[in-house]
């Protein structure tokens, strides 16, 4: 190996003083530091790097930190935590895309559902040839694709997507998960919850 | 990793029942409904799709559909409410993901849904509800949820036909959904 | 079983504290994270594996405390103008006491300061390896990270900081 640089040891410093260099290079940089001042300096340097962050001490948390972490924790012990409760943002722009939307529908003569002054039911059945073809296709689309999903994530679930998916569902619901287990090609151990029966593998 | 932003016409979909919802009882009294928008790893910023179907444009799609595709349109039919969620987890800590979806779960068996379907399998956990009053199943919520990946929250509210459901995710068009999401990117090498 | 709850409190406490303590080197930040981690453990014990769990402490601690440096940073920056540096390179936010004004002027006050405006991976893994002494392969279950890289960026690290120090001491001898 050719004598190395002082940018070359630098950069091997560290390395080389935990002592995970091969032996070739260490031994280069061996030669190196013998020879050079600066570098040998910056080995010292490098050294009391590591010396010093060992010698720092591990530290407790105070013990009122501690107090107040069992405190909470007897406190929730009896209170379950709630649900994050939070108001659909998109209900306030809904009812402004409502109110736009009305006016929309009734200044083109539309408004199967709506009326300026109050919501009206809709008609016994929806009035198809009034609706805006679009939004309809679109809901198709949508709606196509939130049981494509269905299906995906109960395929990736193990569940066969069989003509009798929906008995085998039905069947689980009403008779506990034992009968479950009757489509389910292998099992598929899940950590219990709090309160959640163990799966029967009978 | 930019995933191409999905989210379905949010407002063209919620006016009418919006405001039909002023007479017609609240989709959320629905014994069937989940509230998805309140799992906080679905929030808003994080979510790359979205489908928010009611009521009445539920039945404007069964109305359409009743002659090309009857299965559909009668599986539709009685819906109250046909929502789904899907939010990015990239960066979120997944300790915070599993309590979530821990959470969830707890809140629909409080609730008295019934868990169908509970799996883990690395870093993807599947949770599978139904919602049963008098033998008629009135609610489906399905969590599905990737480690560093995404989360998949489904909630159909109504009386479901699941008999129907199943024939109907037999033939569906996967396609459709592959065109719909962009494919996932290859699982960045593991660590040794 | 609240007491499994204090068992695990009283083994992992110190490991969560030190690492808190040392990468914000401010106590009472240190106080708040640390109670918010040993909360989150409460609330999240029946999900976590026994085996996992000194790696998931780790890795709830530096994420909290990356949040807070993020937060600290993004509060400073309302007040002045500072270019965009990776987020864990921010002013050192200790609080002065006895000891520190002794230390300040020692070599082991430099390099705590230059430990503070160490960025990340650095940080940790220097916290983690030297500091707490724990083994490669603990800190690359923790950081989920490559054994690999643990060392190399342990490595780098501590050239940083060295270089660090030499500037400090050389800008003292100039």
């Amino acid at each position: 190996m050719p004598p190395l640089d002082c940018q070359q040891v630098l950069e091997h410093l560290e390395a080389y003083v935990d002592g995970d260099l091969d032996e070739t290079r260490a031994a280069a940089v061996a030669a190196h530091l013998e020879g050079c001042a600066e570098c040998h300096a910056d080995r010292s340097l490098a050294e009391d790097v590591r010396r010093e962050l060992r010698a720092l001490p591990a530290l407790d948390a105070p013990p009122a930190v501690l107090r107040e972490v069992f405190r909470q924790v007897g406190e929730e012990r009896f209170r379950p935590p709630p649900f994050r409760a939070r108001r659909p943002a998109w209900t306030a722009l809904a009812r402004s895309a409502v109110a736009a939307s009305v006016l929309a529908a009734v200044v083109a003569g539309g408004g199967i559902f709506l009326s300026l002054d109050r919501a009206t039911v809709e008609p016994a059945g929806p009035d198809l040839a009034q609706a805006d073809p679009e939004e309809v296709a679109r809901a198709t689309e949508e709606a196509r694709l939130a049981f494509a999903y269905v299906a995906k994530v109960s395929r990736q679930a193990g569940l066969e997507v069989r003509e009798d998916l929906g008995e085998s569902l039905a069947a689980a619901s009403t008779s506990g998960l034992t009968r479950a287990l009757l489509f389910l090609p292998q099992p598929a151990p899940a950590r219990p919850e709090d309160g959640e029966p163990e799966r029967d593998r009978s | 990793m930019q995933r191409r932003i999905l989210i379905i016409a949010l407002l063209l979909s919620i006016p009418v029942p919006a405001l039909a919802a002023d007479e017609e009882p609240s989709p959320k009294d629905h014994p069937g409904y989940f509230p998805l928008e309140e799992i906080g790893i679905l929030d808003e910023e994080q979510l790359t799709l979205e489908v928010n179907l009611h009521a009445p444009m539920l039945k404007l799609v069964a109305a359409a559909t009743r002659k090309a595709d009857p299965d559909f349109s009668q599986l539709v039919e009685g819906l109250r409410s046909v929502r789904v969620r899907i939010a990015s987890l990239e960066g979120l800590d997944p300790v915070r993901v599993r309590s979530d979806v821990t959470r969830a779960g707890r809140w629909l068996r409080e609730r008295g849904w019934q868990t169908i379907v509970r799996t883990r399998d690395g870093g993807e956990q599947i949770h599978i509800y139904l919602r049963e009053i008098d033998g008629d199943i009135v609610g489906l919520t399905i969590l599905a949820v990737e480690d560093g990946g995404e989360a998949t929250a489904i909630n159909i509210a109504g009386p479901i036909d699941l008999t129907r459901l199943g024939s109907l995710a037999r033939k569906l068009d996967i396609p459709l959904l592959e065109e719909a999401v962009p494919k996932k990117p290859t699982e960045s090498e593991k660590e040794p | 079983m609240v007491s499994g709850f204090e068992a695990a409190v009283e083994d992992h406490q110190r490991r969560i504290y030190t690492f808190a303590r040392y990468y914000l080197g401010n106590q009472e930040e240190a106080d708040d994270i640390t109670q918010e981690v040993l909360l989150r453990l409460w609330r999240n014990r029946n999900e976590l594996d026994d085996e996992y769990l000194g790696a998931w402490l780790l890795r709830v601690t530096r994420n909290a405390c990356y949040d807070l440096l993020r937060r600290r940073r993004s509060a400073a920056k309302v007040f002045s103008a500072e270019s965009e540096d990776e987020v864990a390179e921010t002013e050192p936010a200790r609080q002065p006491g006895p000891q520190d004004r002794a230390e300040a002027s020692s070599f082991r006050g430099h390099l705590r300061d230059a430990l503070e405006e160490l960025g990340e991976p650095y940080r940790s893994v220097i916290i983690l390896r030297e500091i707490q002494g724990l083994k490669y392969q603990e800190i690359s279950d923790a950081l989920e990270m490559p054994l690999t890289s643990v060392r190399v960026n342990l490595h780098r690290g501590r050239k940083k900081l060295r270089e660090r120090l030499r500037e400090v001491y050389d800008h003292a001898a100039a």
